[in-house]
């Protein structure tokens, strides 16, 4: 006998990810999920990003690592407000990991939490964490195909990110192609070209502190 | 590894919905191409997630949906094996609609037909 239900297989998650951004958005916390391979920059992208605007918005930030505590190390130089997660075997950070963090943090001396995801550009998209946007992040030196073979940050992304801008002259990347195929998956999804180690990230920097409200 | 988190989801909705006195015998999930579940992956991982438990021997089946492509020049929204499929329109700019969903949508249980009244 068959039993019709409908049910979304995530729904436990999304339940603590309601609560995490009733929670987040109280405390006027503006939330982003980075999202990127491993080694795309996300780490490079927050440190540059104390750099030029740590004055200017209190930034906190949850890492998720599967084992290590070397990301948090690092982002610790420019912020007492940092929270490791580590995830172990999961490939991805969920709603309630980012519970027990925030749980962590000083949430109404926040203006803005950026959590490093897990390094990976499929798993984490589907789970909803409660943030505000989602903040995809590719680089030159991973190839030009990476849209089309990860649509789903891509249609899920407020924001896409070009990192490693520095690097184009040596890498084959046809700009064209990875800016076409973001256009057919979200034809709204905003793009902004940035090289996290010499610091031109202007751009985001302004995307961020004007989402904040600063 | 996201299957195997899934499957874990999966186990907890499966209980909060299977109606007490049923015995499970089948499950059927729905899946748009969006989520990029591998169907041998999810099959090892739900084996896995319910090895040890009451779900033990609970058989899992996986609806994998085609593409969904919407057509913003003619409106129209029709099917595809791959996601970059130009419209019958001619039109090359056709995105992806609804093709995340990852739904439980059927509970197997045993018929109650043979037994004794
Ligand atoms: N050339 C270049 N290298 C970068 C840039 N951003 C990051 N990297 C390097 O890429 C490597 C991985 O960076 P990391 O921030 O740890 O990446 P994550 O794994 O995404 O956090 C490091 O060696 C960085 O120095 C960039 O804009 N240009
Ligand atoms: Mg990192
Ligand atoms: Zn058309």
């Amino acid at each position: 006998m068959d039993i019709p239900v409908v049910e979304n297989v995530l729904k436990l998650n999304d339940e603590v990810a309601s609560i995490n951004r009733k929670t987040l958005t109280q405390a006027g916390v503006y939330t982003v999920d980075l999202i990127g391979s491993p080694g795309s920059g996300k780490t490079s992208l927050l440190e540059a990003t104390f750099k030029q605007i740590g004055e200017k918005a209190r930034i906190g930030v949850l890492v998720g690592d599967l084992t290590t505590a070397r990301d948090a190390t690092r982002i610790a130089k420019w912020c007492p407000d940092v929270v490791q997660i580590n995830t172990g075997k999961g490939c991805h950070l969920d709603a309630n990991q980012v519970r027990q963090g925030l749980d962590r943090l000083k949430l109404e001396e926040l203006d803005i939490l950026v959590i490093e995801n897990v390094g990976n550009l499929i798993c984490p998209v589907g789970f909803d964490l409660g943030q505000n946007s989602k903040v995809g992040l590719f680089s030159v030196a991973e190839g030009d195909d990476k849209p089309a073979k990860h649509p789903y940050i891509v249609q899920e992304a407020e924001l896409l990110l070009l990192n490693k801008m520095d690097l184009l002259p040596h890498v084959t990347f046809d700009m064209d192609v990875f800016k076409e195929d973001i256009t057919r998956i979200n034809p709204t999804v905003k793009l902004l070209e940035v090289c996290a180690t010499n610091g031109w990230i202007n751009e985001w920097c302004d995307w961020l502190l004007a989402k904040a409200g600063k | 590894m996201h299957e195997f988190s899934l499957a874990t989801s999966l186990l907890d909705l499966v209980r909060a919905n299977c109606p007490d006195n049923e015995v499970l015998e089948s499950i059927t999930i729905e899946a748009g191409p969006m989520r990029g579940i591998e169907p041998q992956a999810m099959q090892w991982a739900w084996e896995a997630a319910t090895n040890d438990t009451d779900l033990h021997g609970v058989k899992f089946e996986l609806i994998q949906q085609p593409w969904t492509l919407h057509c913003p020049n003619c409106q129209t929204t029709f099917e595809a094996d791959d996601m970059f499929t130009d419209c019958d329109c001619g039109c090359s700019r056709t995105s992806p609609v609804d093709c995340d969903n990852l739904r439980l949508v059927r509970l197997t249980v045993k018929d109650h037909a043979n037994e004794l009244v």
